[in-house]
C-alpha cells in the first residue's frame, strides 16, 4: 500500500463525529480530501480520506444498512466537510443528520426525488425514441 | 443600515467561462452574504466509469477537464497501478513529471491572464497569453496534442523523447524562465495591479485549514500542503524544489504564489531533462485487476486532486471517485467573498482559479415546451457527436 492511499480506519457510523472531533484536537490532520461513497450490496460506504500530518493517506470507512442510510453529519465541526455529505447525499441518498446546510448540491430541483443516480440499482436507459425529423433515428424530412 | 439586496449571478455570466450561479446579498456596495449553487455542468462521469474498462476509463478521466487532462489521467492510472501492483519504469515517472509541470506553466499563465483581465489589466491578459503559446507548443512537440495530450498509458506512458524534442524544450524553458521573471516582477511592483488585489479577499490560514483549501489557494494562506512533496509520486521524490508559500491570504498572496510556482516548475523540468533515466517507457499491464482499492493524490495547477478506485475483480471498475481541487476551494469562497466590494467579486472568485466541469461531473435539459426533465445519456451523446444536421 502506497503512502498516498495510507491507512485505513473502520468504525461504528455513529461514532463517527467522535472519531472526527478527537483527530481533529490531536492537531494530526493536514487536510480532508474528501468524502466517498458508495453501494456494497445490501449497505453503503462511507469513505473519508484524510492526510495525516506524518505524511500518509489515512481513510475512515464506516457503513450505514441501505434499508436506514444515516450517520451523524461532521459539518458542524470541519466545514470542508459539508459539501461532500451533500453531494454523497444527492448522489447516493444518504442522510447526514445534523448537516448544516441539507440542500441539493449538484442534481437539478427537476430530478426526481427517491432517484440516486450512483446506487447500483441506477440503470439509464436511453431516451424513448422520437419520430421528430431530424432527430438521430428520426425519419428523414 | 442600508436595505438589503439580492444580486442573483450566473449560471451564464461574463465572469467565468463556466456555468454557475451564485446568490449574493449585498447591503449597498457590501456583501453580507454568498450562495453557491452548482452542477449545470455534471456529466456523470463517475456513473460512465463504472461502465467502462480501466483503459477506456483512463481517457473518459482525461476529458474530465480541459485545462489538467494530464492531472487526471495520470491520478487514475496512478491508482489503477496501484491495484495491479504495477511499478512504472523510471523513465516513464520523469515523462508523466515533465507533462505535468509543462501543464502547471500553461495553467497559470492562462490564470494570470484571467486575473490580469478581472482587475482590468489586458495587457497582462494579452502578454501572459502569448507566452502561454510556448508551453503549448512544447506540450505539442512532445505528446502530439495542446489539449487532451493522451500521454499516459496503464504501466507508463506512451511517448518517449528524443534528443530533438529534449533540445526544443530547453530552448521554451529558457523563453519561459526570462518571461516568468517579468511577471513576477510586474505582480509584486506594478501598483495598479496591486491596488486591485493587495488586502482583497482575504483567507485567514484557520479557515483555509478547516475549509479544506488546497493548491495555492491555501499556500496563499500560509500552508505549506503540497502533494508532491508530502506525498511524492512519479518521480518527484527525487527532484529538488521549494514549495512556494505566502503568508499573505489575499488575491496577491495567491498570485505571488502561482508566480513563484512558474518558476520552480521550469526548475523540475530542467532537472528532469538532465537526469532522464535510461530504459522502457512503459511495462504491459494485465487486463483483469485484481480485487482491491487505492487512493492516488496529485498536486494539480489548482491543488490536490484526488481519485479513489475500487475494483471487484472484473476488467471494470466498481466505483471511481474523483475530487478536483476546485471542489476542495469552494468552501473557502464563502468567507473570501464576506465584507468584499460587489467590484472585487471578480477578481476574488478568479483567485481561486476555478474550474467547474472538473468539479461537476448526467446532463440534464428541461424538454422544450415543458417543465418534465430529460435526461441524456451516453448513447443519445454520442449520437448527437456523430449527427451531420443540426438537431
Amino acid at each position: 500500500m502506497s503512502a498516498q492511499t495510507g491507512s485505513w480506519v473502520e468504525i461504528p457510523a455513529g461514532e463517527v463525529r467522535q472519531w472526527v472531533a478527537d483527530f481533529l484536537d490531536s492537531g494530526q490532520m493536514r487536510v480532508l480530501s474528501t468524502i466517498t461513497g458508495y453501494q456494497e450490496g445490501e449497505r453503503i460506504a462511507i469513505v473519508y480520506h484524510f492526510v495525516h500530518k506524518e505524511s500518509a493517506g489515512l481513510n475512515l470507512r464506516v457503513f450505514v444498512p441501505l434499508s436506514a442510510p444515516t450517520l451523524p453529519s461532521i459539518s458542524p465541526i470541519l466545514s470542508a466537510g459539508l459539501l461532500y455529505e451533500r453531494e454523497i447525499q444527492d448522489l447516493l441518498g444518504v442522510t447526514f443528520e445534523g448537516i448544516l446546510d441539507p440542500r441539493r448540491l449538484i442534481l437539478p430541483e427537476e430530478f426526481p426525488v427517491g432517484v440516486y443516480p450512483l446506487r447500483t440499482n441506477y440503470h439509464y436507459h436511453g431516451a424513448e425514441e422520437k419520430e421528430t425529423p431530424g432527430q438521430p433515428g428520426g425519419k428523414a424530412e | 443600515m442600508s436595505e438589503r439586496m439580492i444580486l442573483p449571478i450566473g449560471p451564464q455570466h461574463p465572469l467565468l467561462k463556466e456555468p454557475i450561479h451564485f446568490k449574493f446579498t449585498i447591503e449597498g456596495e457590501l456583501i453580507v452574504e454568498a450562495e453557491i449553487r452548482m452542477g449545470y455542468n455534471h456529466r456523470g462521469i463517475e456513473k460512465a466509469a463504472e461502465e467502462r474498462t480501466y483503459l477506456q476509463d483512463l481517457y473518459l478521466t482525461e476529458r474530465i477537464c480541459g485545462i489538467c487532462s494530464h492531472v487526471h489521467a495520470t491520478n487514475f492510472a496512478q491508482a489503477t497501478e496501484e491495484i495491479m501492483g504495477l511499478q512504472i519504469p523510471p523513465r516513464a515517472a520523469y515523462l508523466r513529471v515533465v507533462v505535468g509541470e509543462l501543464e502547471r506553466i500553461h495553467s497559470h499563465l492562462l490564470w494570470l491572464g484571467v486575473a490580469g483581465h478581472e482587475v482590468g489589466y489586458d495587457t497582462l491578459f494579452m502578454v501572459s497569453w502569448r507566452d502561454r503559446e510556448i508551453a503549448q507548443d512544447l506540450l505539442e512537440i512532445i505528446t502530439g496534442n495542446r489539449v487532451n495530450y493522451g500521454m499516459n498509458t496503464l504501466g507508463g506512458v506512451r511517448k518517449d523523447l528524443d534528443a530533438e524534442q529534449i533540445d526544443q524544450t530547453r530552448k521554451g524553458l529558457q523563453e519561459l524562465a526570462e518571461r516568468t521573471l517579468y511577471y513576477g516582477n510586474v505582480v509584486s511592483n506594478e501598483t495598479t495591479f496591486i491596488a486591485r488585489v493587495a488586502n482583497v479577499g482575504v483567507l485567514p490560514k484557520e479557515v483555509a485549514y478547516s475549509s479544506g483549501a488546497v493548491g495555492p489557494t491555501a499556500r496563499g494562506s500560509g500552508l505549506d500542503y503540497d502533494v508532491r512533496k508530502h506525498l511524492p509520486y512519479a518521480a518527484y521524490g527525487e527532484i529538488p524544489f521549494e514549495v512556494v508559500t505566502s503568508p499573505r491570504g489575499d488575491v496577491l498572496g495567491r498570485a505571488l504564489v502561482r508566480v513563484g510556482e512558474l518558476l520552480e516548475s521550469v526548475k523540475i523540468i530542467r532537472y528532469c531533462l538532465d537526469h532522464l533515466p535510461d530504459g522502457p517507457i512503459a511495462v504491459k499491464a494485465p487486463r483483469k485487476v485484481p480485487v482491491g482499492e487505492a487512493v492516488s493524490r496529485y498536486e494539480a495547477p489548482r491543488g490536490e486532486c484526488i481519485h479513489y478506485v475500487r475494483s471487484n475483480g472484473s476488467d471494470k471498475p466498481s466505483r471511481v471517485k474523483v475530487r478536483a481541487p476546485t471542489m476542495g476551494n469552494l468552501a473557502s469562497i464563502r468567507h473570501c467573498l464576506l465584507n468584499q466590494q460587489v467590484a472585487d467579486i471578480p477578481i476574488i472568485l478568479a483567485a481561486i482559479d476555478p474550474c467547474f466541469s472538473c468539479t461537476d461531473r448526467t446532463v440534464m435539459l428541461v424538454k422544450e415546451g415543458t417543465r418534465e426533465a430529460e435526461v441524456m445519456g451516453w448513447e443519445e451523446l454520442r449520437l448527437r457527436s456523430i449527427a451531420r444536421r443540426p438537431i
